[in-house]
Formats: structure tokens, sequence, C-alpha cells
């Protein structure tokens, strides 16, 4: 499902362009405009797809169920969900669950009490909560998204462990034998797939892995400082390294500059998670992107789905993110 | 002395149903435990005509069931942090047992309309209209009026409906405050709009304000805007190319970039001239996009506040649900949410004008 943030990254603009060109909000440069339009049509973008499916008098309604605060990419997930359930005719209905469990199942049981045809949950941290066993129980069309908790469930959620394989294998194509890892808070899932990624990328290029090679980062900028830190001031330090996620890419960053270590030239950098401006730095960041808008689109498609076949088996859907390649890992792009 | 509210009872009694049937009519139920259309029609006329509003707190009371407000947007997806604006409204609703219906229209006016529509059809309680940047929209035609407030946005023509908008005036204000503090005086350019209040991006609500909020600080401590350069639109490229020409003709002391993205490019440009921030040229911007406290030195910037935005949004719009429909004074008030001033590293004191300055074009 194209976006407008696709149309938007495409032509190399902001998504407000993009707005401006097809809505004629604001004046915009002619070879701007021109390079959206083209854009548009190479992507196969359709503005108006939203706009013939609500229907006047119904009241279809999806309810979707995630941690504003948690989630580093709430905004686009919510984008990419309200999107393409439109597309369908639902409508969409966003609750808080504040990464809790307890309002999660009082979220999750408002939702079913408002009689909303299916939901879409991106589960809180920590164990099962017993959100999961009211919805089985009441057989709630449902969806779980990004965290793919329970397999009773239909699931959608990043493949983590071959994309991280993948990377580690493009940074041994560049000639490094010392390729380091930050990885992110212990018990997290992503983290045990990434871990296990990185491993396998090693394994699958010939090289050892290497325990002074690896540091914890706990997911956050600061102690992702530290690590790097910790990583450089080895014997033989990595001349590569590969971040688990944003916030401590922030944090490698912050060390690797304090310290005067150029990137690419004295270590190449692979990070998770794209940002809107990776290609604004200088290196421009080479980065996983998460696939989220493509994770929302399914996580809809397959509740759709879910709803008009409620006795399907269900399914786990793991979707591959997207390399960006740009200067940091040693790749000279334009 | 308010006019006795218009009871459930009262709509039931017009219609000539019983009060649960009116009750689920109402609540949207209707058609799933077949009550006939005809029926539901009745009590729905008779709603209208009596201008009937439930009791908000004691249904939720006495149901368990949660209210609804809706949430309209051009966009959610402008930047990770205006997805702020969401958060705040969603809390804030959460905060009240209300969870929010979110709609992006993409700026297609059709789709607004179908929204709009979408959002009456599930009964929401009231709406916000939001705009991902700050601007002036036309009020579309609603359905049927409900209390709306609008977010981030001023209506093009005049209309009685609350408006909650960051405080740009005053955040220009703090902007040039923060280089005069410093002590600058002389040299200071700006990025992305002006000199003249003229000089701006058409239909950009924000460029105007903080423009007036820079000149009247600057005004008062009697300093002159040395120059400024319009960008056609607020992007790294923009500010990049609009301090390029800048420096081929003067060497600034400070800049003031309308947001940091204006910034980013404007650090780009000076880099390039072998100037270093802040020691040859302070900057200071606004927005306090992530990329602030990404790039060295760290932006002085003044931050955009979408999380608050969206909880006073909620806010103003539940004073509006829980306020008298009727009343004929009814105003459009415009609520300004402070913008706070992240105080980086960015600005210092300008060097003595006798030192020799490197390598300027």
């Amino acid at each position: 499902m194209i976006t407008m943030s696709d149309v938007a990254r495409h032509a190399g603009v902001s998504i407000s362009t993009v707005s401006h060109v097809l809505n004629e909000t604001r004046v915009v440069k002619e070879e701007t405009r021109r390079r959206v339009l083209q854009a548009i049509k190479e992507t196969g973008y359709s503005h108006n797809t939203i706009a013939r499916s609500l229907v006047s008098g119904s009241t279809r309604t999806i309810g979707l169920a995630l941690s504003a605060i948690t989630n580093f990419y709430f905004a686009d997930l919510v984008s990419a969900i309200e999107a393409r359930a439109g597309e369908a005719g639902y409508t969409l209905l966003l609750a808080d669950t504040h990464d809790d469990p307890e309002v999660e199942l009082r979220v999750v049981t408002t939702l079913q009490q408002r009689r909303v045809d299916g939901i879409l949950l991106a589960t809180a941290a920590g164990p099962r909560g017993t959100a999961l066993r009211h919805l089985q129980e009441a057989g709630t069309p449902t969806v779980l998204v990004d965290r793919c908790a329970s397999p009773r469930f239909d699931q959608v959620g990043v493949e983590n462990v071959q994309a991280t394989a993948d990377l580690v294998a493009h940074l041994a194509g560049h000639g490094h034998r010392r390729i380091g890892m930050v990885f992110g808070r212990r018990g997290l899932r992503t983290t045990a797939e990434r871990l296990e990624g990185y491993r396998r990328g090693l394994r699958e290029c010939g090289l050892e892995a290497d325990d002074a090679l690896m540091a914890g980062g706990n997911s956050n900028a600061d102690d992702a400082e530290r690590a790097v830190h910790l990583l450089l001031e080895g014997p033989r330090p990595p001349t590569a390294l590969v971040v688990a996620n944003n916030h401590m890419t922030i944090g490698a960053m912050r060390t690797l500059e304090r310290l005067g270590v150029r990137v690419p030239g004295d270590i190449a950098l692979a990070a998770y998670d794209d940002f809107e401006w990776a290609a604004l730095f200088r290196p421009r960041l080479t980065t996983v992107a998460q696939p989220i808008a493509h994770i929302g689109g399914e996580a809809v498609r397959m509740l759709l789905e879910r709803i008009g076949e409620p006795a399907r088996k269900p399914r786990t859907v793991r979707l591959a993110p997207r390399l960006m390649l740009r200067d940091s890992c040693g790749c000279a792009t334009g | 002395m308010s006019p006795r509210r218009v009871t459930l009872a009262d709509v039931a009694k017009a219609a000539g149903v019983s009060r649960p049937t009116a009750s689920l009519v109402l609540s949207g139920r209707g058609r799933e435990l077949r009550i006939s259309e005809d029926v539901a029609q009745r009590v729905l006329r008779a709603a209208d005509e009596l201008q009937y509003r439930p009791n908000i707190v004691s249904v939720g009371l006495r149901t368990g069931t949660s209210r609804t407000i809706g949430f309209v947007s051009d966009t959610v997806a402008t930047s990770r942090l205006a997805g702020d604006m969401i958060k705040g409204a969603l809390e804030a609703a959460r905060d009240r047992g209300f969870m929010l219906f979110i709609g992006e229209t993409e700026g297609d006016a059709e789709l607004e309309r179908l929204l709009l529509q979408a959002m009456h059809d599930r009964q929401v309680d009231g709406l916000i209209l939001a705009s991902m940047f700050t601007r002036t929209i036309k009020v579309p035609k609603s359905v049927k009026p409900m209390p709306t407030v609008l977010l981030n946005a001023l209506p093009k023509q005049p209309a009685a409906l609350p408006a909650v908008l960051p405080d740009e005036v005053e955040a220009g204000r703090v902007a040039a405050r923060a280089l005069l503090d410093a002590g600058h005086r002389d040299g200071i350019h700006l990025i992305g709009a002006g000199p003249r209040m003229r000089d701006v991006p058409p239909g950009s609500v924000a460029a105007v304000e903080r423009l007036v909020g820079i000149r009247e600080a600057l005004g008062e401590a009697d300093v002159k805007v040395a120059g400024g350069r319009i960008c056609p639109d607020w992007q790294p490229e923009h500010g990049l190319a609009a301090t390029r020409e800048l420096l081929r003709t003067v060497r600034p002391r400070a800049l003031i970039c309308l947001n940091d993205r204006i910034a980013m490019g404007a650090y780009q440009a000076l880099d390039d001239a072998g100037l270093k921030v802040p020691d040859d040229v302070s900057v200071v911007s606004f927005d306090d996009h992530p990329i602030a406290s990404w790039i060295r030195p760290k932006l002085t910037t003044v931050a955009l506040p979408h999380y608050e935005l969206g909880r006073k949004a909620v806010d103003v719009l539940f004073t509006e649900i829980d306020g008298d429909p009727a009343a004929s004074d009814r105003k459009g008030d415009v609520h300004r949410v402070p913008m706070p001033l992240r105080a980086r590293e960015s600005v210092a004191p300008p060097q003595d004008a006798a030192r020799s300055g490197a390598g300027s074009s």
C-alpha cells in the first residue's frame, strides 16, 4: 500500500510538500512539483482511494490499542493503519495502553463493549497479560501487531534475524573482519533476534564471534554511549559497528565524535531504524528501515480476512526491513 | 439560570418509544438489535428536534462504555514529533474515559467531508480538527453542529470555534531574546522569512507570528534586523541556499533560522564557508525537531509543544462539550500554548569586532 510518505521519500521531498502539490494549498517550485507528480506515477500512489469506501451511515470500526509512549513508530503506524482501514470503509478507534497490561485489559474490554468489528493490538511489555485471554474467549477478531506475543492469534511483525545477518554480510563485503554490535535491552524479543542474526551473519561469512566485539546498550542513548566507548577501548577494537536501534545510534555517534573517530573512514556504521533525517547527516547514515507502513497495511488486511472468515487458522507474518545503503557503511553513494 | 436539560426520557416520550429503545438507537446499536428503521428514524428526529445531548458522565458510569471524540487531521505522520499531538490528545481523552476516532484527510476536502460524516455516524461527542503544521484552514461545513476545536490552525473565515495554537509570537520574542541576552546587537540575520513582514511563505501562520515576536523583541532593545532571506519552503536545502547566498555578501554575527530544518542547511553553509558555530556565528531556531539535539553543536531552539497542544485541544473540547450549546455569546477563543526555549550550544556572545575572521569569502 503506497502512502504519501512513500511518495515523499521517492521524490526526496517532505510529506507536506506532497500534500501541497496534491491539494494545491501552496505554490510549489515547478521542478519540485514535477518531481512529486513523477513520484506519484512511479509509485502508483492513489490519492482518492480512501474516499470511495466510507459509506454514510455505516459504523464499521476497527480498534487499535497500542502504547503511545514506547512506540517510536507510533505516528507512522497509526497513519498506515488508518489509511488502509479507510480504504476498506472502516474508521479507526484509537486507544492508548500505556504499555501497562492492566490498562491494556481495560482498553480491550472497552473496545469490545463498543462493538468494534476487530482489534489490532500491539501488546504491552512484560509477561502475557490477560487481555489476550479475553480476546480469545470472546472470539473477537484480533491481529497482534509488531510484538508477536502469541501464535494463537494472527500476528504481523518484523523479520529481524536474516535482516541483521544480511547487514553483517554487507559490512563483511566491505572487507571488515572485526564487526561489532551494540545490542538492546535484554528480555526483548527484538534484541534476541538481532543478536541471533548478528551471529548468523558472522557464521555465514566465516567470521568468529568474539565477546569483546559485543556490548549491551540497553536500548537507550546513554548506555550505548558507554558501550561504544567500551568496545573501542579494547586491544583489537571493531572496524565496523552495527547498532541495534535508533536511540542507541545517537549514543554511539556521540562517543565516536568525542573520540574523534571518523565514519566511515575509521569505523563503518550501520544502524537499525531509519530516521527521516538519516540522509541529512554527514556522513549519511546506512540504516535498516522498519517496514512500518507495510506492517500497518498487512495488519489491517489480515484483520479483514479474519473478520470475514472467523474460523481460519491463525498465521504469523514477518516482514523484512529494508536496508537503506548510504555512506556510513563505506558505500560511496553519490 | 440554564434551561432544564433534555433527557433521554423526553426523547423517548416524543418518539413514542421506551427509554431502553431510545437509548439503543442513540448509542448506535439499533440495527444490531433489530430495531426497525422507522422507529430509529423517529428517535433520531425527536433527539434532533429537542436538541438532546446525552449526559456524558452518567452514561459512562452507568454503562461502563467509553465515550469518544473525533480527531481529524491532515496527516499524522509529517514527523515523529507531530505524532506527539495525538499522544497528548489520547492521554487527555483517556483521563476522562474517552477514546479517539482518528481520521487523516491528507488535505483532501472531499475526504474530510466523508470522515466528518463517519465520525458523526459513530456519535462522537466532539471534534478536533487538527493541522500538523500551523496554518489557516477552511472550516468544513459540519454535518451537524457539534462541539469542535481547531488544533494548530486558525479559520480562514471568521468562525465561532475555539482554536488551540502554539504561542508563536512569544516564541519569536524568546528566540530574539536568546541572542540579545548573549550580547548580540549587530549582524542578526533571518533565514526563512523576513526582513519585512510580507516576506513570508504563503499561508504560513508560524512565519508571520514568529516574525512579529522577533521584531518586537529586537525593537524593544533598539536593535535592527540586519537582513533576512525568505525561503519558499522550510527544508534544509532552502536553508543551505539562502545562507550560502547571504554569506556571499556579508558575514553575519547571528542567524535566526525560522525552523530547525533551515538551521541544518544553514549549518552546512557556514561549515562550507569555514565559519564555526557559535564562535563565529550564533544560531537560534524553532521547533525542537529531534535533529536539533543531534547536530553539533546542539541547536538552541524554541520548541513546538506538540504533546501539550494535543492535551489542551482535548481539554478545551471538554469545556465545549460540558457547556451550554445554545449560549448565544459563543465566541472563538484562541488558546495559546507556550513554546519553551531549549537553550543548548549554538548561541554564544559575539566575538570582538577586532578579531580577525578566518576564511570567509
